[in-house]
This record gives structure tokens, C-alpha cells and sequence, in this order.
């Protein structure tokens, strides 16, 4: 009979952790050191590598629209997915590296661990494109397509100032995970508050829908005088929502982020008073044109794109956006 | 009320056998309840408390099969990725036009066959359960995605009376499927055959074998019956949640669920566990969970919190059992 001998909780889950990781790694990475070459002939078909960081539906959508254009463009598109675990994601991008794309496409896990990734396709001569989030030494990448969630932040403020007409309110924050580009659109959130609105609650729910929904129910415990609460994306949102329901408390207004289809129609039922539309759909188009662009060195085509963004409330929630492919 | 109080007076009252044994895991989780009701009225109240007893629902059907199975020495890193897959394959049953308890019906089928599975695995093909199911694992890790798609499927007002129904009037549906459970397991583990042919499973597989003790059935049963207790757990997952969403389940609970069963005293080789000690297990990691937002705990400190407090209720539990 198998017997594991006796073990703190601690570390059997590293242990787990590490055979999970090393299940999942495919070979061992070999640097080409190819060097950058100018633009790519425009008779040679360019394979492109996609290191994509969780599963939940904006990282689905994000792949299948990039896939979509890809596919349209003539352009091979290689994927993996890091499952939000920096050190995989590293991974990743060396058997990118070993299959000698033209470029890597980086959906990151977290900015801030990245630099090691990118320093490694620098050597292996390698282009790295990132989506979402560009705060890294620019002239390492070839380009990047952002969401400018500072902006979003913003937004999100201004309108929330608007509709409590300068009363004081209490306002609650369920965060996603704490990382960059989390707290640049909480800092900004926070700070285009002003003094009448005041955050009493903000805590992160790791970007999981049942998460939320429990973080929810305790805030509701806690601040039961909450009349708004920023979501930091629309899948918790609805996790807050089934939370309120739960609770009776339909007073409460839920500021969110997203445009995804049925985040839009929530808006238009009032069951989430604003959303912010920045689709995967037009991050990943615009990744791949991007892309291509810079490696053909087509003109014209700018180094770090922002995604567009539009404000969606009840009136205008019908023009939103398509949110996946 | 909740299986907390229920306990907390017992200790007070005679401190029978099964709560003395771990006092020590008693004495962190009063002194966490004392710290936050001190600095967060809410933390005390009756709808806060039933709050907590929700949030810890699923945790605990899942931890009751594990604490079973663990005591017969084996052990099932599958179980959160079965939840995540009962908890998609039920949606998507709803949204194909099933009938919701149909749909229910099914998904608990198929977590019994996975755990079946996993149980042929270990004992007819003798591969070590930790491998095995970490296997098994990740494929259903992979299937759960598959099968929603990668997306967030909503089953609007089906399974309400599930997810939001409540018994007698206060206590919700959810809570009380959670305590048959975890009743009925703790009864079967102490009082019936199959509960002391597990733990002399767990204690020597050889000897218990010499002895008459049908082996391979007592296990096959084990793993079924935990794949069954997942698959209830991501029933009530998507009851509660009114949809099916990616990284709901998974490792994350599967973690939760080992960590609540090993902090309540069961060991990893087996031969030696109790469901009240997997309950306060469960109850801890759940006080924590609530009191980190009660408190309002920085993001950043969370983990570093849950993981002192899991320490210290580990070391004190090892400590009180071993003077026992």
C-alpha cells in the first residue's frame, strides 16, 4: 500500500505544485541565437507564437479572435497557455523560442516577472509582442496593443461622481489580484473619486466568479451601507450580483469592466449600472495586424496601440461592441 | 445553527473523546473568532455567521469523502477538478433543455464513475494514488474548460431552491446538505464495518487483507463514493453561483479541501482520522476566509495570514494529539 510519510499541508502543496508544473513542461529549452534580421519578406510565411496566461473568458476570446486573424492573414499561430503561474509562462515563451517563431505574442501573468522572458527572446534574437500591459523597457519589444486601464479607472469615477451627484456614499471594491495592472485601475478608480465618495471596502476575489460571490456576502456583512461597488471584471460581477440577489439587495449599483456580451445585456436588464467595453476581440485583432506589420515593417503602423474604450450604461448599451469572435 | 456553535458548546459542556482530541484546533479557531469579533461587530452576528456556514458548504462535502478515504490511506488530488467538471456538465445540461434534477442526476453519475475509475486505477493497476489522481487531475482540469468552452454559462432560475432555498425557514439548503454529509460520514467511519475496514486499511493494508477484509472493495467503494462527494460539491457550486465559470473548482479547491482534512488531525498514511476534527478544519480555513474581508487585510498580506494560521493550527493539533 502506498504511504506517504507524514507531511506538513505546506509542503505536500509544493509538492503538488511542482509536479503539476512538471507535468505540464514539454522539453527543455535550447537558445537558437538567430539575430534580428530587418523586416520579414512579404513572400515568407510568418508563424507566430501566443503565450496566453489564465483560461477564464477573456483569455479564451483573446485566443480565438487572434486565431481567427491569424488565419486570415495566412499567419501560423502556435499557442500555450501559462495558467496564471509566472514561472510556466517563462516556459512557455523558451519552447517559443525553440520552435523559432518570428514572433511571441505575450499575454503576461504579471508584468513584473516578465523581464526574464523577454531578456531570453532578446538573445534568441526573437521579436516579443505584448497585449494588455506594456510597462516594461520598451525598446526590448516590438511593440505592444494596451488597455489603458488607468483610463478605465477613471471612467469608472467620473461616472460614479456624476450619479451620487456629490452625496456622500460609501463605495466597496472587489478586486481581482493584486498586480499591476489590478492596482494602476484601482489607484486610478480611488483617486478620480474625490472626497464625497468614500472606498470602505476593497478586497480581491483572484478574478474567480464563486470567489466574488463570497467576498460579496462578507462585505455585505461588514458594509451593509455600501450603495456602489467596483468590480474589476464582469464575471466577478456577476458573482457580486447572485451574492446581492441572495441578500435582497438590488440598491446596491455594480460598476464593472469588460463588455462581454452578457455583461452588456446585464447592463441593459439594470442589473449592472456601467461596464466598460475593451474587448479581447479588438485587443487580439489588433495584435495580430500589429504584429504583422511590424515584422514586414509595413509603415504606419504604431509601435504601442491603445485599445478603444467605450462607457456602456443602460442608454447606450444596444452599440456596445462585440465582445469575442 | 451552524456546525461552529454545535461544537463550541459541546466543548464547553464534556469535552467528549472526538473534541478534546483537538482542543488545540479549537483553541486557534476561538482565538481567531475573539480577535475579529473584537474589531468587526459584524463578525458575531447570526447572518454573518449563516454566511460563513454557506461559503464553507462545498468545502466540507468534498473534505468528508477525502477524510474517508484518507483514513483508508489513500488519497484523491481529483476531487476539485471533478467539482469543476459536475459543475460545467450540469450547466450545459440545463442550458441543452435537461430537466435540472436530471442534469443533477447525471453529473453525480459521472463523478462516481471518475472516482471508480480512479479507484481501478489504484488498486488493479497498483499506480500510487498521489500520481494516479494527479493524472486524473489534470485531464478533468482540461475537460472542465472543454466542456464550457472557456466561458462563463448562466443557468438563470434553475436550481434556486438549491442554491438559495433555505430549511425551516433559516437555514439554507446548501448548509444542511453539507451536515447530512458530514454526519453520515462520521457515522459510517465509527460505527459500521466499512468504517473500520478503512482505518485498518489505512493502518496496515497487509495485515487488514490476512485478516478477511475485502481490500479492493473497501477501496473501489472509497474513491467512488469520494467522486460521488465532488460531484455533489460542483452541483452545489453551480447552485449557488447560478452559472458555470472558468476557475471555479479546480486546484485551488482541491488544496483548500486537503488542507482542511490535514489540518483536522487525519493523517496522510492513513489508519487515523475523524470527521470533527475535518469539520473545525473546514470551519477554520472558512473563519479565516471571512475574517480577512471583515477585517479588511491588505491583498498583499492575505496569504501570508492564511498560511500562519494554517501553520499554527497544524502544529497545535499535532502537539494536543500527540499528548492524547
Amino acid at each position: 500500500m502506498f504511504a506517504i510519510p507524514s507531511r506538513s499541508p505546506v509542503r505536500n502543496r509544493a509538492v503538488a505544485l511542482s509536479l503539476a508544473v512538471g507535468l505540464a513542461l514539454t522539453g527543455c529549452s535550447v537558445d537558437e541565437g538567430s539575430e534580428a534580421a530587418g523586416p520579414v519578406p512579404s513572400d515568407k510565411k510568418l508563424t507566430v507564437g501566443f503565450v496566453n496566461g489564465n483560461s477564464i473568458e477573456f483569455h479564451t476570446c483573446l485566443q480565438r479572435s487572434m486565431q481567427a486573424r491569424a488565419t486570415k492573414a495566412g499567419v501560423t499561430l502556435l499557442t500555450a497557455n501559462s495558467a496564471m503561474d509566472p514561472a510556466k509562462e517563462l516556459s512557455n515563451i523558451d519552447d517559443m523560442i525553440v520552435k523559432d517563431v518570428d514572433a511571441i505574442v505575450v499575454q503576461t501573468v504579471n508584468i513584473d516577472s516578465l523581464e526574464g522572458g523577454i531578456s531570453r527572446a532578446n538573445r534568441a534574437g526573437i521579436p516579443i509582442f505584448l497585449t494588455s500591459v506594456a510597462s516594461v523597457d520598451q525598446s526590448k519589444i516590438l511593440g505592444a496593443v494596451v488597455t489603458d486601464v488607468q483610463k478605465v479607472g477613471r471612467d469608472l469615477g467620473a461616472w460614479l461622481v456624476e450619479d451620487s451627484k456629490g452625496k456622500s456614499v460609501e463605495v466597496g471594491i472587489v478586486g481581482g489580484a493584486p498586480g499591476a495592472a489590478a492596482d494602476l485601475m484601482n489607484d486610478a478608480f480611488k483617486k478620480s473619486l474625490g472626497d464625497a465618495a468614500k472606498v470602505v471596502f476593497d478586497q480581491p476575489a483572484l478574478w474567480q466568479r464563486a470567489k466574488a460571490q463570497d467576498v460579496a456576502d462578507n462585505m455585505l456583512q461588514a458594509r451593509p451601507d455600501i450603495s456602489y461597488v467596483f468590480v474589476h471584471n464582469e464575471d466577478m460581477a456577476f458573482g457580486v450580483l447572485a451574492a446581492f440577489k441572495a441578500a435582497g439587495r438590488d440598491d446596491i449599483k455594480i460598476l464593472t469592466n469588460g463588455g462581454s456580451e452578457a455583461g452588456v445585456k446585464a447592463v441593459s436588464a439594470g442589473d449592472f449600472a456601467v461596464t466598460v467595453s475593451n474587448t479581447p476581440k479588438s485587443v487580439g485583432e489588433m495584435a495580430i495586424d500589429n504584429v504583422v506589420g511590424l515584422l514586414r515593417g509595413a509603415p504606419g503602423v504604431q509601435k504601442i496601440a491603445t485599445v478603444p474604450d467605450t462607457v456602456v450604461t443602460s442608454e447606450n448599451a444596444s452599440e456596445a461592441p462585440p465582445y469575442c469572435s | 445553527m451552524t456546525a461552529l456553535t454545535a461544537l463550541k458548546g459541546q466543548a464547553r459542556l464534556a469535552l467528549p473523546p472526538g473534541v478534546s482530541r483537538h482542543a488545540g484546533l479549537l483553541t486557534v479557531l476561538l482565538a481567531i473568532g475573539t480577535v475579529t469579533a473584537l474589531k468587526s461587530d459584524a463578525f458575531l452576528t447570526g447572518s454573518n455567521l449563516l454566511n460563513v456556514s454557506q461559503q464553507i458548504a462545498v468545502v466540507a462535502v468534498l473534505a468528508a469523502g477525502l477524510t474517508l478515504l484518507m483514513t483508508a490511506g489513500g488519497i484523491d488530488f481529483s476531487l476539485g477538478a471533478i467539482a469543476a467538471l459536475a459543475h460545467g456538465v450540469v450547466a450545459q445540461l440545463i442550458v441543452a433543455g435537461f430537466n435540472e434534477w436530471t442534469a443533477v442526476g447525471l453529473a453525480l453519475a459521472l463523478g462516481a464513475a471518475i472516482g471508480l475509475v480512479n479507484g481501478l486505477v489504484v488498486t488493479l493497476l497498483k499506480v500510487v494514488p498521489f500520481v494516479a489522481t494527479l493524472a486524473t487531475s489534470t485531464i478533468l482540469g482540461g475537460a472542465a474548460l472543454l466542456v464550457i468552452d472557456g466561458k462563463s454559462i448562466s443557468i438563470g432560475e434553475h436550481l434556486v431552491s438549491l442554491g438559495f432555498g433555505e430549511v425551516a425557514g433559516a437555514v439554507p439548503a446548501l448548509v444542511v446538505i453539507a451536515m447530512v454529509v458530514c454526519v453520515a460520514a462520521g457515522l459510517v467511519l465509527r460505527w459500521t464495518a466499512f468504517g473500520r475496514n478503512a482505518f485498518a486499511i489505512g493502518g496496515n493494508e497487509n495485515a487488514a487483507r490476512l485478516a478477511g477484509i475485502p481490500v479492493v472493495r473497501t477501496k473501489l467503494l472509497l474513491y467512488t463514493l469520494g467522486g460521488l462527494l465532488a460531484a455533489l460539491g460542483g452541483v452545489m457550486l453551480v447552485a449557488r453561483l447560478g452559472a458555470a465559470s472558468p476557475g471555479t473548482g479546480g486546484l485551488h479547491l482541491e488544496l483548500t479541501v486537503v488542507a482542511a482534512v490535514v489540518i483536522g488531525g487525519t493523517a496522510l498514511h492513513g489508519g487515523s482520522g475523524t470527521l470533527v476534527g475535518t469539520v473545525l478544519g473546514v470551519v477554520l480555513l472558512g473563519v479565516v476566509a471571512n475574517s480577512l474581508n471583515l477585517l479588511q487585510i491588505n491583498a498583499h498580506y492575505q496569504d501570508v495570514a492564511l498560511g500562519t494560521v494554517l501553520l499554527i493550527a497544524a502544529i497545535t493539533n499535532h502537539l494536543r494529539g500527540g499528548s492524547h
